[in-house]
């Protein structure tokens, strides 16, 4: 007998709890937070890390000073590219259809190559930043200010501060 | 395109590599997996078969199990699973697996060649213990 | 206790179901309140299976023998720790354990996604939930149900086969179920990345840590079977290629592919079919072993009893999900376009291409030779098979592929690497390796195949040591930072990648003990005690081993035990005993057990088998007549790297897999129970 009611009990908790949120009307999150790694968050940290990873090849003998400077300049294309998309729009709408992100890339990179140079400096100071901020502290995406540890808002501007937050933490190996 | 084009050419490349490794392997070491009665079968047929290689898969007759004393020479018979009147000596020189005896319902699968004195010479033996078998409800209550 | 174990399975099923309609219902029309009942549903399906799983426990420590489960694996004097390993000692209980460890992975992967990637989790919970579901439907309605009852108990079990009874019987299949089950977590976000269509490289990037989770409790479970094998079988061998052993590699083989494949995915934007493919085959292939293992298709020393009904039901789910996966791809390809190409053959890309290819290739080759004697007797009626000289014929070159390849992809470029730089890279590893090579030569090495493995060994090797030392440099140079510094900050700012190298030592060091299989050296002699054995090693050693005489002490579950004790003396000098036993095992009368007596060192093991007995009754009453015994001395060469190698590869699988700042989960954001979510959600739509 005793059984028995254990039994119910344990179903009818189970149950309950499952049912739970449908009954009350709670609804879990189903959108993108604020301190998520967006897509373009995603390329930026990938180019930053392929700067950062062609160094130490170059460094380490693996590739000649004139490749190194081509995919230097490229990746820092790439890197300058997501920067300024993030700044400027806060997250882009990602739907899954890369083919076209991609070919937007492609073609604003043309446009932005006559430019490059004046931005070559900025380029430099804002790699150094990020990097530096990757080793110590927080690099404000938007403004380019250097917060201290754990910041979770930009000294600078204010802007929330996000979480360099790809689950696995890793940079990527190069 | 041109991307796709390297691509194809090395996995071309490695596919022909294993299936080049794949058939000269299989053609030299692929051996025949029968029972006993096809084994039986098949030399009967054809005489040469006792110089091939097969792997055959039985049962070890009940009390048939005998090892000589001072060597590393075993003997014992195997039977058809499903026909126990078709059967054959086996000789083996090697360590038998713990899983084999001659009092229970064991199952062996037995490599090596059936010789033309009708003795089955065993490379590898490999034994899977009858009582491995999941024990019925009759079983298990006696 | 037991009963409610039992209950719980029949609860979980109709939970399990619930929850995964509402989670494709609550991911497909955004309803978050569905979302939510599906995530909870994950968290109640692993409760009720841990109250199951408890209930498998408690019916065998307390002898409950009308359980027929429990009573086709245990008796009453068995000790308790194998009562408690008996909840995957058979077919029924291990589908209930794969099941548990499935929920719980689930479980763990909702829970540390709570506050973020929440456009995947409707759909991860809804595939997580069918294919728990899925086992669970297999419990209840196909005949395997471990609470099945006799009609009354007998007084006894049958006890457990004496060769399951070994302290591995509690490490090895449950660490290689956690690495099968942990899988299932990467290819429900690969597939809830094709439902959503969120194509980019987030899932790879959230599934990381999971993928390289489960290669390492599958790497690890391998190994802790092959030493299992070393150890207990008494032949001094650790890999047969016995189907179901086969089976547990094919997964482990796509799954080094696929964790070198999404890092070209990640950095060029390449390979995305690719990785949908090799992720929804390497899921397969889990499945596809754990249906080996339990239809008793193919023949093995270690499948359950063959049960057609299961076969079919596997086949259909694996049929299904291969079914749906290859539709969702197909669905998604305009979008899974590759976003750079190949620039040149000699790039890491290529490499990495290579070492995809050949991991595929040794997977097809393997699974092949499993397979062949069906697809013959399939064919043409009679059933052709092939065995180790296949396997090992085929996967040597494989083999020593890798090892080349290892030594390859640390030294090359991404896009392109440049001709004169790999030709200095390699100039001084190549010249170790030939060195090597030469000096082995020359000390009496003839083997072709064993040289060639030492020599690409030492070639590797020296190629990742000299990547730490440069790295180490450079960055000492570029922060200004002491040597110590960084070498620390080098390893813990690229985890995976220097993680991985030291995988790769683990590796090379297995591959090397393969190697060494070729100089084993054995001997095989009858004696009475005081009588000697010797044998000499490659290496040089001399052992000399004493026979001293059988003793039959009386041991836990134990029949009658013979153990013979040889001492022991390795280049004159007196070193640890050997003892050597057959054991006959309480309810298994018919089959005594032999146990090896192992000795260690590092370039060899001293491995000494009592074959027989002339009077094993003689020798369990302690006849002293008794004695005369055959024995079978080996020298197992280099065995024990792979033992070493293990060890390594965890080592470089743990600082992999290590968190790193910034990768804690987001200051705890608890799932916001008021109304105040949906506005949330409206405003991103």
């Amino acid at each position: 007998m005793g059984l028995i009611i254990g039994v119910v009990l344990v179903a009818a908790g189970v149950i309950l709890f499952v049912m739970l949120p449908v009954l009350r009307g709670d609804w879990a999150s189903m959108g993108r937070s604020e301190d998520e790694v967006t897509e373009v968050d995603a390329r930026k940290q990938a180019a930053l890390r392929g700067l950062r990873d062609a160094e130490y090849d170059y460094r380490s003998g693996k590739i000649d000073q004139a490749d190194y400077e081509v995919l230097k300049s490229d990746l820092a294309r790439q890197a300058l590219e997501a920067m300024e998309e993030e700044s400027a729009g806060g997250h882009t709408a990602d739907e899954g259809a890369p083919t076209d992100g991609a070919m937007k890339r492609s073609k604003g990179s043309a446009a932005k190559g006559a430019s490059f140079d004046a931005d070559g400096d900025r380029l430099e100071a804002e790699i150094a930043r990020v990097r530096k901020g990757m080793a110590e502290g927080r690099t404000c995406p938007g403004c380019g200010h250097l917060n201290v540890k754990k910041s979770r808002f930009c000294t600078g501007c204010g802007e929330r501060l996000g979480e360099v937050a790809t689950t696995a933490g890793n940079p990527v190996s190069a | 395109m041109k991307d796709n084009g390297k691509f194809f050419v090395g996995l071309g490349g490695v596919a022909l590599v294993v299936t080049y490794l794949i058939w000269t392997g299989v053609s030299q070491t692929m051996i025949y997996y029968l029972t006993p009665v096809e084994l039986i079968a098949r030399v009967e047929q054809d005489p040469t078969f006792h110089h091939v290689g097969v792997k055959v898969s039985g049962r070890v007759e009940r009390g048939s199990w005998n090892r000589a004393e001072d060597e590393l020479l075993h003997h014992f018979t195997v039977t058809d699973l499903i026909d126990e009147s078709v059967r054959f000596p086996v000789e083996y020189r090697d360590i038998l697996p713990d899983t084999f005896n001659d009092t229970e319902n064991v199952d062996v699968v037995v490599e090596g060649r059936f010789r033309e004195d009708g003795v089955f010479e065993a490379t590898i033996v490999l034994a899977k213990c009858g009582s491995r078998y999941e024990a019925t409800a009759e079983e298990l209550l006696g | 206790m037991i009963l409610l174990g039992e209950l719980a399975l029949w609860i979980a099923l109709p939970v399990g179901i619930w929850g995964a309609v509402a989670g494709f219902v609550g991911g497909r029309k955004e309803r978050g309140d569905l979302v939510l009942s599906a995530e909870y549903s994950v968290y109640a399906v692993f409760l009720l299976l841990i109250l199951t799983s408890v209930g498998i426990i408690t019916a065998f420590v307390t002898d409950s023998f009308e359980y027929w489960y429990v009573a086709n694996y245990s008796n009453r004097e068995l000790p308790t720790f194998y009562k408690v390993s008996g909840l995957w000692a058979g077919q029924r209980g291990s589908l209930v354990f794969w099941a548990l460890l499935l929920s719980f992975f689930s479980s763990a992967a909702v829970f540390t996604n709570r506050a973020k990637n929440r456009e995947f989790m409707p759909y991860v919970a809804g595939i997580l939930l069918t294919i728990s579901s899925f086992f669970l439907v297999v419990l209840l309605f196909a005949d395997v149900n471990p609470f099945e009852r006799l009609p009354f108990a007998p007084a006894d079990g049958r006890g457990l086969n004496p060769q399951l009874q070994n302290y591995w019987m509690t490490i090895h299949p449950p660490t290689l179920y956690l690495g099968f089950t942990a899988f299932t977590i990467p290819f429900a976000f690969a597939m809830s990345a094709l439902l959503s269509g969120k194509l980019d490289t987030r899932w790879i990037v959230i599934t990381r840590r999971w993928t390289l989770l489960s290669w390492f409790f599958l790497a690890n479970g391998i190994i802790f079977g092959m030493r299992w094998a070393y150890e207990e079988l008494g032949w001094g061998g650790f890999w047969f290629w016995d189907p179901v052993e086969n089976a547990s590699v094919l997964p482990w083989l796509t799954a080094t592919a696929f964790l070198h494949s999404i890092q070209i995915q990640e950095n060029r934007g390449m390979l995305k079919v690719w990785n949908m493919g090799l992720v929804t085959l390497t899921f397969l292939l889990t499945i596809f072993a754990t249906f080996l293992t339990r239809s008793g298709l193919i023949e093995s020393v270690h499948t359950f009893a063959e049960n057609t009904t299961i076969a079919f039901i596997f086949l259909a789910f694996m049929g299904l999900m291969a079914g749906v996966s290859i539709l969702l791809i197909a669905w998604r390809y305009p979008h899974l376009k590759s976003e750079n190409q190949i620039q040149s053959f000699l790039s890491r890309e290529s490499a990495f291409l290579f070492n995809n290819l050949i991991l595929l290739g040794a997977a097809f080759t393997i699974m092949w030779g499993t397979l062949f004697p069906l697809i013959t007797e399939g064919l043409t009626g009679t059933a052709i098979a092939v065995g180790p000289p296949f396997f090992n014929r085929v996967n040597l070159p494989i083999g020593l592929a890798l090892l080349a390849l290892m030594g390859i992809g640390p030294v090359i470029a991404w896009r392109r690497a440049s001709r004169r730089n790999l030709v200095k890279n390699f100039r001084m590893p190549v010249l170790v390796g030939v060195m090597v090579i030469g000096a082995l030569f020359l000390r009496g090495v003839h083997h072709g195949m064993a040289l060639l493995t030492f020599g690409l060994s030492a070639f590797v090797m020296t190629i990742i040591i000299v990547e730490f030392v440069k790295g180490t440099k450079a960055r000492a140079r570029i922060e200004g930072e002491g040597y110590f510094p960084a070498f620390y900050h080098l390893v813990s700012r690229n985890r995976r990648r220097w993680g991985g190298y030291i995988v790769h030592v683990g590796v090379v060091m297995i591959f090397t003990a393969f190697a060494g299989v070729a100089f084993n050296r054995e001997v095989l002699q009858t004696i009475d005690p005081g009588e000697t054995i010797t044998i000499e090693s490659p290496f040089g050693h001399e052992y000399v081993l004493t026979y001293q005489g059988l003793s039959s002490p009386r041991g836990e579950n134990m029949v009658r035990q013979a153990v013979a004790l040889m001492t022991v003396a390795r280049n004159g000098r007196p070193v640890e005993s050997l003892r050597a036993e057959k054991v006959l095992y309480v309810k298994w009368e018919s089959s005594p057990i032999t146990n090896v007596g192992v000795n260690s060192y590092i370039l060899e093991d001293l491995y000494l088998i009592l074959e027989n007995v002339n009077d094993l009754n003689g020798a369990f009453e302690n006849d002293a007549g008794a004695q005369r015994a055959t024995f079978k001395v080996q020298v197992n060469v280099l065995v024990g790297w792979i033992w070493y190698g293990g060890f390594v590869i965890t080592l470089g699988g743990i600082i992999a897999m290590w968190p790193s700042r910034g990768s804690t989960t987001p200051a705890p954001r608890s799932k916001t129970k008021t109304e105040g979510e949906r506005p949330a959600l409206a405003a991103r739509s």
